[in-house]
């Protein structure tokens, strides 16, 4: 009797986990990952905590660049109010000159190291913010603010789900969005917020989890 | 006059004091930060940044200290 279903013959290949060489070469280029790189494939001056020696990095994320613009906005804008004050104090009927002069100085140079720390801190918490994923595993790092960060890493046979958002105007100008990794049981989901190129990022994972998207 | 202008010498030291404080535990969190996470050059220049701050922050201090 002639088979009305014939199953697909399953290689070895096919059931082994995927490797680097298994991701679309497209995917995978040399980058150098350099101060303010958000994204980069395959970087080999990266790396990180408890990392094994033959352990490559195939993808290194972090918030797009064009998400630091409300604190760099924020800082140019503090940075120019003490130049408006002698126009200000004159049409405020302020007087400031029994303030002496040593004081107002101190006090000028404390304002802008303030705001070089807040534009530091704030540069950070964007730099230290960073989702990698390699061969084996994704590492989370989030750095929340001066005392606060958390690193969390998964196996990639724990993933069971990729998938990303990409939601409004801007983030669709500047292709970025954000990327959602799904853990098996109890543990926690990992996310990559605001990535750039988050269809791209999501292929990759999936590619190493073994189900095409 | 005199006890006023010692009540703002204190608490402006005490200020730039903490500041001083606060751009050390600036300098640790990238130490720290740099050994989970290492991007050869990047890192480093976080470092000399973190550095220069807290150098900033030093100079405030001595330079209120003499001013005031």
């Amino acid at each position: 009797m002639e088979d009305i279903f014939v199953s697909p013959h399953h290689s070895k290949k096919e059931d082994a986990p995927m490797t680097r060489q298994d991701i679309e070469p497209e995917l995978i280029t040399k980058h150098h990952a350099h101060l303010f790189s958000s994204f980069c494939t395959d970087p080999h001056d990266v790396h990180f905590e408890n990392q094994e020696e033959d352990e490559k990095i195939l993808l290194f994320l972090r918030r797009h660049f064009i998400t630091n613009i409300s604190w760099i906005f924020i800082t140019i804008l503090l940075t120019l109010i003490p130049v408006l004050i002698p126009f200000l104090f004159p049409l405020l009927n302020l007087n400031i000159s029994f303030v002496p002069t040593g004081l107002i100085t101190i006090s000028f140079l404390f304002y802008y190291l303030a705001i070089f720390s807040y534009a530091l801190v704030s540069f950070m918490t964007w730099f230290y913010n960073i989702f990698i994923v390699t061969e084996q595993r994704i590492v989370d790092i989030d750095y929340s603010n001066t005392v606060i960060h958390n690193v969390a890493e998964t196996k990639m046979t724990h993933i069971h789900d990729v998938n990303y958002t990409q939601v409004g105007f801007i983030s669709s100008i500047f292709n970025y969005g954000n990327v959602f990794v799904q853990t098996a049981g109890s543990e926690v989901n990992f996310e990559a917020l605001s990535a750039p190129k988050p269809r791209e990022a999501t292929k990759i994972i999936a590619n190493l989890i073994g189900g095409k998207k | 006059m005199e006890l006023t202008a010692l009540i703002v010498k204190i608490t402006t030291l005490t200020l730039i004091g903490f500041y001083v404080i606060f751009t050390l535990v600036i300098f640790n969190q990238v130490l720290v930060m740099n050994r989970i996470v290492m991007l050869n050059h990047a890192s480093n220049l976080l470092k000399i940044i973190a550095t220069v701050h807290i150098i900033l922050a030093v100079s405030l201090f001595i330079a209120a200290l003499v001013i005031l």
